[in-house]
């Protein structure tokens, strides 16, 4: 039970940790790809109302929310190891 | 200070692709000719080749374990230990160690009429050390020759590799944009300051000259 709840300490922990990190790192990279945009464009007006316009669509995207890949494929992956060694 | 970075390099790989090859899954073609329990005295540095208990033995220092005999198809003996790993490192989730001693044993056959089954285990067998690989799972071989196609493995490698290969291409990016223009800045200045020095020596020696002569 110990070893249990260590497992499930160091995973949450873990997985929390590379989640934020690729979050932080997704977003950044939108944001990035929001300036070049407005500089190839050469777009006028407000840079700052683009970029947080296209930070909020972001936040609503499908591809932020895959980020909870990050916790769901490893613990599926444990599931199936335990299904795999134990029982079949 | 090359040989010292190449040491250093080749120190660190060696020592992780031994941990993947100790801890990745792989499959012996066997027959099984006997199973045993022995009671092993756990309590030097050692204790790091066998599965830690559960919670309940941990203080322990000895405890019974069990152990499956085997011979390949090219005639080697090989001895496999029965433990589970639990919830623990390695992470192979292994809680059926009784059944698996059943199922090692209904295996069991003779040299006459062997029974070939695939076992799938991590670990290394060190008769100087005394270690033992941890059987995983049994299942039947279609013979002797049987070659079980590792794909887990192969799997794994690969996206490893492909992560190590990105992490790379990344840390190279950044060194490349964020790093080496500073340094280079850094070395300019070093540069324009010896010359401004080289230049001032060059005409302090002048005027000196030009006070001997």
């Amino acid at each position: 039970m110990v070893a249990f709840i260590r497992l499930s300490l160091l995973l949450l922990v873990g997985l929390t940790v590379i989640y934020g990190g690729v979050s932080l790192y997704s977003r950044e990279r939108r944001r990035a790809k929001l300036k070049q945009r407005w500089a190839e464009r050469g777009l006028t007006g407000d840079r700052r109302t683009f970029i947080q316009r296209g930070l909020k669509q972001y936040d609503h995207s499908l591809r932020r929310r895959l980020i909870l890949l990050v916790y769901i494929l490893p613990l599926s992956a444990i599931a199936l190891v335990i299904y795999m060694v134990n029982f079949s | 200070m090359a040989y010292i970075k190449w040491g250093f390099l080749i120190t660190v790989w060696s020592v992780f692709a031994a941990f993947l090859h100790y801890t990745l899954p792989q499959y012996d073609v066997v027959r099984i000719v006997s199973t045993y329990e022995e009671r092993q005295e756990l309590d030097n540095w050692k204790r790091i080749f066998w599965s830690t208990p559960d919670s309940q033995s941990q203080a322990a220092v000895t405890r019974d374990v069990q152990f499956i005999q085997s011979f390949q198809a090219n005639g080697d003996a090989i001895v496999y230990r029965n433990e589970d790993t639990g919830w623990h490192w390695p992470p192979y989730f292994k809680f059926d160690t009784a059944n698996l001693y059943t199922e090692a044993n209904d295996a069991i056959s003779t040299k006459d009429d062997p029974e070939w089954v695939v076992v799938l285990h991590y670990g290394w067998r060190s008769v100087f050390l005394s270690t033992f690989p941890n059987a995983i799972s049994i299942t039947p071989a279609a013979g002797p020759d049987d070659k079980p196609v590792n794909w887990f493995n192969i799997i794994f490698l690969t996206l490893l590799a492909a992560l190590f290969w990105a992490i790379y291409v990344r840390w190279r990016r950044f060194r490349r944009n964020r790093i080496d223009p500073v340094l280079e800045e850094v070395e300019d200045g070093f540069y324009a300051a010896g010359d401004a020095l080289s230049e001032r020596r060059g005409r302090l020696r002048r005027w000196l000259s030009g006070l001997k002569g």
